[in-house]
């Protein structure tokens, strides 16, 4: 795109679209679109597009200040949630957010880049941890923006933590959503993925997310249920 | 008082034109006061109407809360709002949610000042108490959701998975009206039980409705209200 016509451009796209550096306009060819393939596999490709969307979702990686604030988002929900329960409780509920997301980080990542190589897929393994990383800087930072709503919560209220739970069930579920989508935009973006690339990387993160809500579930669980149950 | 008025028809015919014009901090700080003024004159005639069915300095008392009910949702909600949008893709700016919101929390309250003759109809026919907290509860949703939708619409399209950020948006910012509406009753005095401007911290806004509801149909399970929270803890260290 030449100079002269990039305002005309962010005119027309609007500023939300071309701040993403990485998003494409609608109707814009894809970067793996083939001319001559056969066209039932066009439109597979056109299901898949539609079904899982490809478009204006940022794929660069967090900054080490966004992942600091992701951090300490989960720090300050859960220790919010926390005020409200006696003393016993309240550090192991405190502390449940970032060991949970941590853990969940550690123990699921590797094995998503293990598996992404084993099975020969494409994009680069250092953009999947570029989109791991953003999804768990995105859930911090909505951690972080719940705090004001847990803290209005815990303080008048026995809703503390009920609210944490559903708070943890729904920022997890769509940044587990997110990175999802993340994934397997990563592998379609790549000049030679194909469809079986494409089916391949689907059924990875999809597992990878599967296994990624059992393990933050199992480790939050296992700090929350005392205070749960008590 | 013109400029007012002409606030007041933009906030009710074109608010995302008001917001879009509002989009920087210097149109946020000349939007704030006018709209915060417009909203807590509307707010506090609702409350007056609500607190005229006890009547005496309940009116003072419900139409001096009743603009807090309106704004510190808002306060509490907005950051969650920012992160919930912000993680799926939206890029909003904290001027254009500001504006978003105080042109929101104007309408509404503009909308509840004009819901108070309506209410106020209906509490001169003397309901039951339960009933009429339940109506109340009820307009405030009424006045409450066009305010909501000026928020959620005047943000910036484009996002993967919008619906689920909106959806978390409108179930905190309503989760938080909700128990703000709690802590600062009574709105809706009850005839036989001694005024106060505000009841202690104590249960919440989800057993208090269940009991409201089921003692507007006669049915009275009892209800030990007792202290809650970190606040109703401590007091009672």
């Amino acid at each position: 795109m030449s100079p002269s016509a990039a305002p005309a451009t962010i005119e027309r796209l609007g500023p939300d679209v071309v701040a993403d550096p990485v998003a494409e306009p609608e109707g814009a060819p894809e970067p793996s679109a083939v001319v001559d393939e056969p066209a039932g596999l066009a439109e597979a490709k056109a299901l898949l597009r539609i079904v899982f969307g490809r478009r204006e979702l940022d794929l660069s990686g967090p900054t080490p200040a966004r992942l600091a604030l992701g951090s300490l988002g989960f720090a300050t929900s859960f220790g919010a949630a926390a005020l409200s329960l006696p003393l016993e409780h309240a550090p192991s509920v405190a502390a449940a957010g970032l060991v949970a997301a941590l853990g969940t980080a550690i123990l699921t990542g590797p094995a998503l880049l293990i598996l992404h190589q084993f099975l020969g897929l494409l994009a680069r393994p250092i953009d999947l941890l570029a989109a791991l990383s953003r999804g768990f800087a995105d859930a911090g930072q909505i951690a972080l923006g719940v705090t004001p709503f847990l803290l209005l919560l815990s303080l008048t209220s026995r809703l503390g933590l009920p609210a944490l739970l559903v708070c943890c069930a729904g920022l997890g579920g769509l940044t587990l959503a997110l990175t999802h989508r993340r994934l397997i935009r990563l592998e379609s973006r790549h000049p030679d993925a194909g469809l079986r690339q494409q089916l391949l990387m689907f059924a990875l993160a999809t597992a990878w997310g599967g296994l990624a809500a059992l393990i933050s579930g199992r480790l939050a669980l296992g700090l929350l249920l005392p205070a749960i149950t008590s | 008082m013109s400029q007012l008025l002409t606030l007041v028809t933009r906030v009710l015919r074109e608010p995302r034109d008001l917001i879009a014009d509002s989009d920087t901090a210097e149109g946020v700080a000349r939007l704030a006061l006018p709209t915060l003024l417009v909203a807590a004159v509307g707010a506090a005639l609702l409350g007056a109407v609500c607190g005229s069915y006890r009547g005496g300095i309940q009116i003072a008392f419900a139409a001096v809360k009743m603009p807090a009910l309106f704004l510190v949702p808002l306060l509490v909600a907005l950051p969650a709002v920012h992160a919930l949008y912000a993680a799926c893709g939206v890029r909003v700016t904290w001027s254009r949610l500001s504006a978003a919101a105080l042109v929101g929390v104007a309408r509404t309250g503009v909308l509840a000042a004009a819901m108070s003759p309506v209410l106020w109809l209906y509490y001169s026919v003397h309901p039951g108490y339960h009933r009429s907290v339940l109506v109340f509860a009820l307009a405030v949703v009424l006045v409450g959701l066009p305010g909501l939708v000026t928020l959620v619409r005047a943000l910036p399209a484009g996002g993967a998975l919008r619906l689920a950020a909106t959806l978390g948006s409108i179930l905190i910012i309503g989760t938080s009206m909700a128990q703000s509406g709690w802590l600062l009753r009574p709105f809706v005095a009850r005839p036989t039980v001694e005024v106060a401007f505000l009841r202690p911290v104590e249960e919440d806004i989800v057993s208090a409705l269940v009991y409201t509801n089921l003692s507007a149909v006669d049915h009275y399970p009892g209800w030990d209200a007792r202290s809650d929270g970190a606040i109703g803890n401590w007091s009672e260290e």
